[in-house]
């Protein structure tokens, strides 16, 4: 366990931050496609449920404008939007890395299994950038996951609610 | 695995906001892989081969084909490495499907509709005037579906 206070990160240069500005939101997402696996068997061997998960076929009535939602294939997904209050990617790196600890032997077991991939997808939006510490690094090659980042940014201007050419308020305050 | 940082931001604790298996949107099932080319991404794309002609059915019976349909071309909205929905691709995207919603909220969309399907997160596609999201030549689904 590392705490700002840790002689192991004196020498770090971006301290922990769960307020940080730039970052509008920010999560992380163990995505497992387990191929023709059934996606209870996922939650079985991992001894944890997803947040959400898809499977091929029609899905509801989508949204309603003729579009059908439909799944494309089996995809099992923890994400931690939601789960942690934080603009801090390495706090929801950090919650995903604890949800997958006490079965990982489980997790290598699974990737192991033909036709299984997995990734850890993280998504930031908004402007600065997300930084990693060793700790969550380290988490990640011991689970021999890999990391990617997708980056979006929508400039506050875009929300700006103007009336008769004057911004009388933004809608990005209202964003939970 | 024994240095994990602090966890005191979490919200909710372990377990706290999950969804039951039986409650998400889509029924569990178990399905044949489907491949094509033996790309990398060969899963996916076999799938989109369904979907293209699931998404191609929505938009030819009337369920907002837009600016793809009427046997027009669909042409790109939006294409390139940036996954941020541009204004001009929402407005687009609000035409076709009669919705009233903000670009990071199509955004929000592309993120799940990507996430359904397995794509490596660096490939980039395009948003074609029809909502169809088409990753090289492929029609890996419809954002609009994804829609809130």
């Amino acid at each position: 366990m590392i705490t700002p206070n840790d002689d192991k990160t004196r020498s770090r240069i971006t301290p922990l931050d769960d307020a940080y500005r730039p970052c509008e939101r920010t999560w992380a997402e163990l995505r497992i496609y387990p191929g023709e696996m059934h996606l209870s068997r996922v939650t079985e061997l991992l001894g944890v449920s997803p947040t959400s998960q898809v499977a091929p076929g029609e899905a509801g009535p989508g949204s309603g404008s003729g579009f059908g939602r439909a799944g494309n294939t089996n995809g099992w997904f923890l994400s931690s939007e939601g789960q942690v209050e934080s603009k801090d990617v390495r706090r929801h790196i950090d919650w995903l890395l604890a949800k997958l600890d006490p079965n990982s032997a489980a997790l290598c077991e699974l990737q192991s299994r033909r036709g299984v991939r997995m990734t850890v997808f993280c998504l930031w939006c908004g402007d600065g950038s997300p930084v990693l510490w060793p700790e969550q690094m380290q988490g990640l090659a011991a689970l021999n996951l890999e990391c990617s980042f997708e980056f979006t940014y929508y400039p506050e201007e875009e929300l700006d609610e103007i009336v008769d050419g004057e911004t009388i308020g933004n809608l990005g305050e209202f964003i939970p | 695995m024994g240095a994990l940082a602090g966890s005191g931001a979490i919200a909710g604790g372990t377990g706290g906001g999950e969804v039951g298996l039986a409650g998400g949107p889509f029924a569990e099932a178990t399905v044949p892989t489907f491949s094509i080319g033996g790309a990398l991404w060969g899963a996916a794309a076999g799938v989109a081969t369904g979907l293209t002609a699931c998404s191609g059915g929505a938009a030819s019976s009337g369920g907002g084909g837009g600016g793809g349909g009427g046997g027009q071309k669909p042409r790109p909205l939006q294409s390139g490495n940036s996954t941020t929905i541009t204004s001009r691709t929402a407005n687009a995207l609000n035409k076709l499907s009669g919705k009233d919603l903000l670009p990071r909220e199509w955004g929000r969309a592309l993120e799940e509709l990507k996430r359904s399907v397995e794509i490596p997160d660096n490939v980039h596609g395009q948003i074609m005037d029809n909502g169809d999201f088409v990753v090289n030549g492929n029609t890996i689904g419809n954002i609009v579906q994804w829609a809130h």
